[in-house]
């Protein structure tokens, strides 16, 4: 057992921390507006640069793969100045991960290359809009030696800016991944999404029609659902780290706050309610950033646990991250009610990583499933 | 980071699960019914250790780190044995024993510590006032120096072991004028004129531990029996108290552990509405809950043993952190499986009222969750 960083752990880590320290807050908002190529651009040299510091591992086959997803964890100071950053760059990484874990060498060899150097964006789609939408879902047939998609994915991210996407679809009744890119025929996207949090992220539709895929940008067909239970356990674990990032810095903005406003005299920070707060935050912080890393350990350790600690870390760092927001803002008052406040961002960024990847509801009744199937 | 137990530990905690369901959970429940303290138990867990596990060789422990004891406090939770026993080793191992090897001279420590380690002496100790609970420093007990010794006067509250115990570690104020500074801690052993147990409370939970009264009127206590220095006091009770947020709360995490596989057995075999609860989401949700918070509660309480283990003298942000989360955090899911048991939930059979009710001290022993938010936002301030 070792609660502390290992020297290697702790070098990777100050080099991420030297690569997001110029991202200020201010130029990180201009993100928001920024034109599409452009915002593409500022990604992929990010990208970039976190790969030469170590923090942005692509693995190379499926054990590097899983490896460098859970070292995902020491990228939490990313998410720490920007949760859409993060998951940005992590949308990236969880494609690379499908092509290393379930392609072939030579699909390997053409993508991960310029993936691992952080020059290329990917993005995943898997959720669909709701069984009711006269759409089905998406599907791919085999046409000679090639494959057509047809479909439609929602809440891409990364969906505007992606060199490649990878496509969750049905081939025969078994789950198929098609990589395609933004220029091939029939694919298109929606514009960016406007959202009520999490802002900095480039979401769209993409629609599918008839789209052409080789036979060496299919992945699968799959006989289980591992390539799909993978990508969500790497999108889970992902956001669990950005919520304990997001965390983080609320309670330091909560507590800056504190140590300076004063009402009636004194600093707030020294009145019962507010400081009784802030270690009820902090409490709930250091929890769930330690249930994180335990839960990515877990997974570059190979657990049997791991799926487990991944789906457990995820519930309680999402709803806590929205606690902790609540609670923030509760303490930065007026001030952190005014739009653009460190803490209303927050507040609704928040709300956004408890509705990304698998839904709360869903996780829990996947913990019990495991659960009782063992006694 | 390593979250890894060692080999060894991993088998240790499957030997005393094993030991625990065997030879102790089978006499818990007659003995929390009857609210007694059960001496044959007690034995057992002198006889396999348990109860000198972190102590020396030398002085008859085993010598095993503060993990391997967390590791075994879990099992014990987890295999069902009750908050009461749990709480009466924790008391006697950490709070006296610990307290007396960590501060005594070489004397203290040969006359006592091995007797502990054995369970042979039962240990306790006494901190707490009818008027002074979470604010130590207004301790009004008194040790007057008198010739070779010091004369003791005062009570103590709600002191585990207290009734049964042959030897007390007790603050009490050397210099009444001081605050902290004033307080020195003593070695009393049971029979010492003027020392006298008062009433056992009774009590919601941990109902196999005795909660006593202690009282002292004119008792001459020799110099010899000054536990550290003069006006080390508080310093020692600080740390002492620490082994309260660290591995006397690691049972309570088993316990919740216990609760997750009997919630499971009892969701699958009950049938309401023509199927077992277990297929209800909203069974299942309180089974993912109780899970979600031992996953959780289990990180932090390895985390300050860890930090035990490194030698760190504190580790005060690390303790109070565990505490008010295993405190704060376990009610809901407690109650989540009582209510998932139904009408049986509140009766004796399924054990889990017991453990709920065992669990209700987390937040109030060795430092209430409000203390545990002052110390956390102090330390937040001073960042
Ligand atoms: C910021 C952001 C980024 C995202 N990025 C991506 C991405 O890159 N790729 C991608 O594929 N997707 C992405 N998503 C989509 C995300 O994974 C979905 O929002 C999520 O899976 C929930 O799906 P939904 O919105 O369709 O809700 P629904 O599935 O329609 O759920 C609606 C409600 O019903 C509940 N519910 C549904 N089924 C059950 C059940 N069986 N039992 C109990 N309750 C149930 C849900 O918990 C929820 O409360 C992103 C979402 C967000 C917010
Ligand atoms: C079963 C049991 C076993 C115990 N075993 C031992 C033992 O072995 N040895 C020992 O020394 N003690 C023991 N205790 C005592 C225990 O440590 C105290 O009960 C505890 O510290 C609280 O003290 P109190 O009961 O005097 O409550 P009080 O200090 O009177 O507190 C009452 C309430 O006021 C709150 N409060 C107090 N001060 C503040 C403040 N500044 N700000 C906000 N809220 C505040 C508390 O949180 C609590 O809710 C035991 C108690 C129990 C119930």
């Amino acid at each position: 057992m070792n609660f502390s960083w290992t020297d290697h752990e702790t070098g990777v880590r100050e080099r991420i921390a030297a690569v997001v320290k110029p991202l200020s807050d201010e130029l990180i908002r201009t993100f928001e507006q920024m034109p599409l190529p452009d915002l593409k651009r500022t990604v992929a040299s990010i990208q970039e640069s976190l790969a030469e510091a170590g923090g942005f591992v692509v693995g190379s086959d499926p054990e590097s793969a899983t490896q460098g997803i859970a070292e995902s964890i020491h990228l939490g100071v990313l998410a720490r100045a920007s949760v859409s950053l993060f998951l940005t760059v992590r949308a990236t990484a969880e494609f690379a991960g499908l092509v290393a874990c379930f392609g072939d060498a030579s699909m390997r060899a053409k993508i991960l290359d310029p993936l691992a150097k952080g020059r290329t964006i990917g993005a995943v789609g898997l959720s669909e809009l709701g069984e009711e939408a006269e759409i089905g879902p998406a599907h791919v047939t085999r046409e000679g030696d090639s494959y057509r998609l047809t479909g439609r994915k929602c809440f891409v991210t990364n969906g505007p800016i992606a060199d490649w996407v990878a496509v969750f679809a049905h081939l025969e009744g078994h789950d198929a991944i098609c990589l395609v890119g933004p220029d091939q025929q029939g694919v298109s996207s929606s514009a960016r999404s406007e959202l009520m949090g999490l802002n900095g992220i480039a979401i769209s539709d993409l629609a599918f029609d008839e789209v052409l895929v080789p036979r060496d940008h299919l992945l699968g067909p799959f006989d289980s659902t591992a390539a799909r239970s993978w990508y969500q356990l790497s999108a889970d674990l992902s956001i669990a780290v950005a919520a304990c990032g997001l965390m983080e810095r609320t309670v330091h903005a909560a507590s800056e706050h504190a140590r300076h406003h004063r009402r009636g005299g004194k600093e707030i920070f020294a009145r019962q309610e507010v400081r009784f707060k802030l270690a009820e935050m902090l409490t709930l912080s250091q929890t769930a950033d330690l249930l994180t890393s335990r839960a990515a350990w877990a997974r570059a350790a190979q657990s049997p646990d791991a799926r487990a600690l991944i789906r457990c870390a995820k519930v309680f760092a999402v709803e806590n991250a929205e606690k902790v927001a609540g609670m923030a803002l509760q303490i930065t008052a007026g001030a952190g009610y005014r739009k653009g406040s460190f803490c209303e961002r927050a507040y609704r960024d928040a709300k956004g990583l408890a509705l990304a990847g698998t839904a709360v509801e869903v996780s829990r009744m996947a913990i019990a499933d495991e659960i009782l199937e063992r006694y | 980071m390593d979250f890894s137990l060692t080999d060894e530990q991993t088998s240790f905690r499957e030997q005393v699960l094993r030991f625990a369901r065997g030879e102790i959970v089978p006499r818990v429940r007659e003995h929390d019914l009857a609210a007694e303290f059960d001496r044959e138990s007690w034995k057992r867990l002198g006889d396999f250790g348990i109860l000198g596990l972190h102590l020396p060789v030398e002085y008859g422990g085993s010598g095993a780190d503060v993990v391997t004891c967390v590791v075994a406090g879990e099992a014990l939770g987890q295999a069902g044995v009750d908050g009461g026993l749990t709480l009466s080793y924790g008391a006697h191992t950490f709070l006296c024993a610990d307290t007396i090897f960590s501060h005594g001279t070489e004397e203290q420590k040969r006359k006592y510590v091995p007797k502990l380690a054995s369970g042979g002496w039962i240990g306790c100790m006494g901190l707490t006032e009818p008027g002074a609970g979470s604010d130590v420093a207004a301790l009004k007990t008194r040790a007057d120096r008198r010739g070779a010794g010091y004369v003791l006067n005062g009570s103590k509250m709600f002191i585990t072991n207290g009734s049964i115990a042959d030897v007390a570690v007790i603050f009490a104020k050397t210099n009444p004028e001081g605050e902290h500074a004033g307080i020195s801690a003593f070695i009393v052993e049971r029979g010492t004129p003027g020392f006298s147990a008062g009433r056992n409370l009774h009590k919601m939970g941990v109902r196999t531990s005795v909660t006593s009264e202690l009282i002292f009127e004119d008792c001459v206590v020799p110099r010899e029996n000054l536990l550290g220095e003069e006006g080390a006091g508080f310093r020692i009770a600080m740390r002492t108290v620490e082994w309260d947020r660290c591995t006397l709360i690691a049972p309570f995490v088993g316990q919740m552990d216990f609760l997750i596989e009997r919630c499971c057995r009892y969701a699958k075999q009950r049938h309401q509405f023509g199927r077992p609860i277990a297929s209800f989401q909203a069974i299942k949700h309180k089974i993912a809950d109780l899970k979600i918070f031992v996953e959780a509660a289990r990180t932090l309480v390895y985390r300050i043993a860890w930090c035990k283990d490194q030698g760190r003298p504190v580790n005060h942000l690390e303790a109070a952190i565990a505490k008010l989360f295993v405190g704060d955090w376990s009610l809901q899911p407690a109650n989540d499986a009582m209510v998932l048991h139904g009408g049986y939930g509140y009766c004796h059979e399924y054990d889990v009222e017991r453990v709920f009710r065992d669990s209700r001290l987390a937040p109030i022993g060795g430092g209430t969750s409000d203390i545990q938010k002052m110390i956390i936002s102090k330390i937040m301030e001073g960042e």
